[in-house]
């Protein structure tokens, strides 16, 4: 799959050294160009609303939005939070821990991820413990068009002990929704539950959720735990909600996926507190099939299992998949049923230990699995300056056949750290590996920040596709840093251009053509009679002397561009680096004579030249690492 | 937050030509519903202060600001407050919201603002705009130099205890069986604080010990409450003559009514801004 990772601090928060730990994302379904992301982050302007994080294309860029209610001049802006936007229209739920307070739960409503009204408050109670919100929109029936949420929670006011619960809403984008608290557990608990209920919707009305019914307690906080999945078939509406699904063994309400999974709450792992993990996923092509993942103690270590149900939650699989010394498992099913399965795991030991963003896929119930590496950090610094280092959870969803995650992790700018590659808004050398503030200049503390992927099957524009003078461009076309403009790229009045747009003599200024102070003229430049000249520029602080290096000659002939660079043909050539110097002459054989090309080549390219795949493996790294320092 | 007094070099903004008002728009019918929505219906300090020029109406700097007819491409020119993650904003062009509209291109305003939207660019929301006068904006200067003072004056004026003190002992708190397993417990904590100097006991005697309650936890719901060791010398801020906030903080903290909590950033203050806040107290007295 083409993965995208992408640092998600703006630009104008350049300077910015907060733990934006805990992340979790949402995609709109009617406009998947809208992302929000949650994090802890606080308000920069220490205003009494929480930011969230939102993209309106498709994650390219984010802009920071402080849109939830919260406290003035807190340091992170919520406690927990997890937002959800609705199936159609456009509206985003969620639900928090509000501030101030004491496990005080707020459940939200908001027009939009961008909309500058605060977000209604739907629900205030106390005593309620990580809010986890899903939500969807119903779209057939007598119901259609009706937004409904489910929120899974630990509530402490529930009776008995039996704290794990979910409120339902399902008019909620009515004037004033009802709101209601459903008790999943059925089954005596050592006085409550775990904090994890996690619930997973399938647009036929079924709705699953996951969570840890806590059986005893030992000294030192640890518990033994059942894994408990419950299903409701009809949207939660009826009169006992969440009963659909018993255990064969008592007969009671709730399939046990799982007994006996012990861990010691509070326990650390690469400096992130640990207490139970856990993520549902339900295939949005059949809701008999879903995944869950869960962790506990295996010999010692932390570990994340996941299994399957194939006929909705009535038996369930042994562990497809355990990973030891991780946490933060998310599951995804796409609409072709590919499993995506994400989690951050600890490697190594002591001051080199380093934490590492696993994105794993697989079509066969993890027979086999795609495994792609999104970031390999150090675990050590920045040191924590609150629990959760990284998060208690991070998370990701499916949409059509994509899949949209967010991570947080030690955001030092270093191409090593991110093997699938990175991109930064906030200012950023990754020649010296440090963070620039916004001047470009100053040097910025490495923190935790949150770190937007987005893995695509087909993706429509890849950073390598060409434009010929039949390309149409429309307001939605997405340019990457590799997109290559020729003499007959029309632009449009939807053409944005950036600080690093390179104009050509070919290049074409409409009346729409925006400049800004960073834009390079040259004699080619056509104004216009519409071209509008303030002595104000537009809030694009410098980010740190790149030079695209434009010259005359350059714009008259063919140019590669790749990142912030614009390259001369003959400046990529194989035979012209010395490290691929030996070996030039043999992929000349095939047609690959620039890095460009090599670094993108397929892996069938190995037998073609004779070489062992993993040899050619290698040799492409090395490429790709080269191209991009070049481009740096 | 940055406060930067006006720099007498920038060039003097154009004089509004607009016959409207020069007095500063009420907050009833300048502040856009955005910022008046939700729970805290107060309207917040603005953190931005800025004397702009309206360049474009109904169009914005950024593509992810939904446009209407209140939205205003604005010209900053001149920053008198600001944040510290932005700084000055003089010479850029910025998206200003603000909903009643009524803006006139080419004019000056003095505009007070929350953030909106930080991206490439930042929009602000304009809790308040008035016709540029360099009266305005030479008393938004001064109340600006005042603020600092004013902030401390305003939490020492609801306190009931203002005294420093030497923390003597800490214990921890005991829980109730039924006491909720969460990763957000606050792990009270009792601080003995053996008074050094009393500098303001609204309605009270004069302790000799005082015993606060704070939270222990690095959990991120206690991030902000000030957290104590044995040994440690602090200026306290204890208590509200406020009774309804000063219910709030027993209901969160669990102290008893003979007890204190330490639960925002100001409860408690490093020693060494004594003298100052002595300063400002006695100022503030005459």
């Amino acid at each position: 799959m083409n993965i995208d990772v992408i640092n998600v601090i703006p630009n104008s928060l350049s300077g910015e050294t907060g733990q934006d730990s805990e992340p979790s994302i949402s995609v709109n379904p009617e406009n998947p160009l809208e992302i929000v992301v949650t994090a802890f982050t606080g308000n920069p302007t220490g205003g009494a609303n929480a930011p969230i994080f939102v993209s309106t294309n498709g994650g390219a860029s984010w802009v920071l939005n402080a849109n939830v209610p919260s406290e003035a001049n807190a340091f992170i802006g919520t406690g927990d939070i997890k937002t959800a936007f609705a199936g159609t229209g456009g509206r985003l739920y969620g639900g928090i821990l509000r501030r101030p307070g004491n496990l005080r739960m707020n459940l939200l409503r908001g027009a939009s991820g961008t909309a500058s009204t605060t977000m209604t408050i739907l629900e205030d109670r106390n005593q309620v413990d990580q809010p986890f919100t899903e939500a969807t929109s119903v779209s057939s029936g007598p119901d259609i068009g009706a937004d409904r949420f489910y929120t899974g929670l630990n509530d402490f006011a529930a009776p008995g002990g039996k704290t794990a619960s979910i409120d339902i809403c399902l008019d909620a984008n009515a004037a004033s929704p009802t709101i209601r608290t459903v008790r999943i557990e059925s089954r005596a608990t050592s006085g409550q539950d775990g904090p994890q209920i996690r619930p997973a919707v399938h647009s036929d009305g079924t709705v699953y959720a996951v969570f840890y019914g806590w059986r005893s307690r030992a000294p030192g906080n640890v518990f033994t735990s059942d894994v408990v999945v419950v299903r409701d078939d009809d949207w939660g509406r009826g009169g006992t909600p969440f009963t659909d699904l018993t255990d064969p063994a008592d007969g009671l309400s709730g399939r046990i996926v799982t007994s006996g999974a012990s861990f010691t709450f509070g326990a650390q792992i690469g400096n992130e507190r640990v207490g139970g993990d856990l993520s549902i996923a339900v295939d949005p092509g059949d809701s008999s099939v879903l995944y869950i993942a869960y962790c506990d103690v295996q010999a010692g270590e932390y570990t994340i299992h996941v299994k399957r149900s194939t006929d909705r939650g009535v038996t369930w699989s042994s562990d497809l998949a355990t990973v030891a010394n991780a946490t933060n498992p998310t599951l995804a099913i796409n609409n072709a049923g590919k499993v995506a399965f994400a989690f951050q795991q600890v490697v190594g030991f002591g001051a080199s230990q380093r934490w590492e963003t696993h994105f794993q896929t697989t079509t066969n119930a993890f027979s086999s699995v795609e495994d792609k590496i999104l970031a390999d950090v150090p675990a050590n610094t920045p040191s924590p300056a609150f629990q959760p280092y990284i998060g208690d959870y991070m998370h990701m969803v499916a949409l059509g056949s994509a899949f949209y995650g967010v991570f947080s992790a030690n955001n030092t700018p270093d191409v090593d750290n991110f093997p699938e590659g990175v991109t930064y808004q906030r200012n950023a050398n990754f020649a010296t590996n440090t963070l620039q503030a916004i001047n470009g200049v100053t040097p910025v503390a490495v923190s935790i920040d949150p770190f937007f992927f987005k893995a695509t099957e087909f993706p429509t524009i890849t950073r390598f596709t060409r434009f010929t003078n039949f390309t149409r461009f429309t307001r939605f076309t997405r340019f990457t840093n590799f997109t290559r403009f020729t003499r007959f790229t029309r632009f449009t009045n939807f053409t944005r251009f950036t600080r690093f747009t390179e104009f050509t003599r070919f290049t074409r200024f409409t009346n729409f053509t925006r400049f800004t102070k960073l834009t390079k003229l040259t004699r080619f430049t056509n104004f216009t009679k519409f071209t509008r000249f303030s002595r104000f520029g537009p809030f694009t602080p410098p980010s740190g002397g790149v030079d695209p290096g434009f010259s005359d000659e350059r714009a008259q002939g063919d140019f590669i561009r790749f990142q912030n660079r614009v390259f001369a043909p003959e400046e990529l050539a194989l035979d012209a680096l010395p490290v691929f110097e030996e070996m030039a002459a043999v992929f000349a054989s095939v047609g690959i004579t620039h890095l460009h090309q090599l670094v993108v080549a397929s892996p069938s390219v190995a037998a073609d030249v004779g070489m062992a795949s993993e040899d050619f493996d290698d040799i492409v790294a090395v490429a790709r690492s080269i191209l991009r320092g070049l481009a740096r | 937050m940055n406060k930067k007094k006006a720099s007498k070099k920038t060039q003097p903004p154009r004089k509004s030509k607009k016959k409207s008002s020069k007095k500063k728009a009420s907050a009833s019918t300048s502040v856009p519903e955005a910022v008046v929505e939700g729970p805290d219906d107060s309207v917040e300090e603005a953190p931005f202060i800025l004397v702009v020029q309206v360049l474009a109406q109904g169009a914005a700097t950024m593509d992810e600001v939904p446009i209407d007819g209140g939205t205003f491409v604005v010209g900053v020119v001149e920053t008198l407050a600001s944040i510290e993650a932005i700084g000055d904003l003089a010479g850029f062009e910025i998206t200003l919201q603000y909903s009643p509209a009524g803006l006139e291109l080419g004019e000056n305003y003095l505009v007070h603002a929350q953030s909106w939207l930080y991206g490439d660019g930042i929009a602000l929301l304009a809790t308040s705009v008035t016709p540029y006068s360099d009266a305005d904006t030479q008393a938004v200067v001064e109340s600006l130099e005042e603020a600092p003072r004013a902030a401390v004056l305003s939490r020492a004026a609801e306190a009931e205890l203002v005294a420093s003190g030497k923390v003597i002992s800490i214990k921890e708190v005991s829980k109730s069986e039924n006491e909720p397993v969460t990763e957000h417990d606050p792990q009270w904590r009792e601080a003995v604080v053996e008074i050094e100097s009393v500098e303001r006991a609204a309605g009270r005697s004069k302790p000799e010990q005082v015993t606060v309650r704070f939270a222990a936890s690095d959990d991120a719901e206690w991030v902000d409450a000030p957290k104590v060791s044995v040994g440690d010398r602090r200026v306290f801020m204890l208590g509200n003559a406020r009774k309804e906030k000063a219910a709030a903080s027993r209901a969160i903290s669990g102290a008893s009514p003979d007890e204190y909590s330490l639960l925002e950033s100001g409860d408690a203050l490093p020693i060494e801004v004594l003298d100052d806040l002595r300063k400002v107290m006695q100022g503030d007295e005459q």
